[in-house]
């Protein structure tokens, strides 16, 4: 018996959403990590209306960038709060893109690893990721 | 032949596939829910895949032709 799936990823796995973000460019030490949200500020200093789990500070986005943060949300997920200017710079669609990639590598990894399965990642000449799951009775 | 396994494609948008391969019972569907709730995934296609759907009819017609 065989299962084919297709799905779309939400960001709920905090570890897995911050080993996605240094897996696309970020230090470790550059990711605030909080239990209360965080205001965000705006490339002059100007503390926005957004708050923040996560955050990474605007200068280590890049040149007159602002905060970026995710938000947990009461049902456990995350919503990324990228401001229009830094998501045509630094956290333009191909970024966003590879963070979600890199998310649903991290989560199904931790997870399946903790489960005892063995976990091969295979980046193809496509750009996709390709991920085997083994060691099932 | 490979032993069962999930092999799982994440494409450039972030979206995957996720596909139980050499199962022989229903717990591809248990490993497979598995995966899709560390992603916290709703499914937009399900499906078993068109080989495995052929099976019962061809081992159907093998025993047909051995009677």
């Amino acid at each position: 018996m065989s299962l084919y799936v297709e799905c779309t990823p939400g960001f709920k796995d905090r570890e897995a959403l911050i080993e996605a973000l240094v897996s696309t460019g970020f230090d470790r030490s550059q990711i605030e990590i909080h239990e209360e949200a965080v205001p965000l500020y705006g490339y002059q200093g100007d503390e926005r209306s957004q708050r923040a789990h996560i955050v990474i500070r605007r200068q280590h986005v890049g040149q007159a960038a602002n905060d970026v943060g995710w938000e947990r949300l009461p049902d456990g997920t995350y919503r990324a709060w990228i401001s229009e200017y830094d998501g045509r710079h630094r956290f333009g669609p191909e970024t966003q893109n590879r963070l979600k990639q890199e998310y649903a590598y991290h989560a199904v990894a931790r997870q399946q690893r903790a489960l005892g399965r063995t976990v091969e990642r295979r980046l193809l000449d496509t750009g996709e990721i390709e991920v085997v799951i083994g060691g099932y009775r | 032949m490979r032993m069962k396994h999930i092999r799982m494609i994440i494409k450039r948008d972030g979206s995957c596939t996720v596909d139980a391969i050499n199962f022989t019972d229903t717990t591809c569907t248990q490993a497979t829910q598995q995966i899709l709730a560390a992603l916290s995934a709703p499914v937009t296609e399900d499906r078993l895949k068109p080989e495995a759907q052929r099976l019962p009819r061809q081992a159907n017609n093998r025993r047909e032709a051995t009677r």
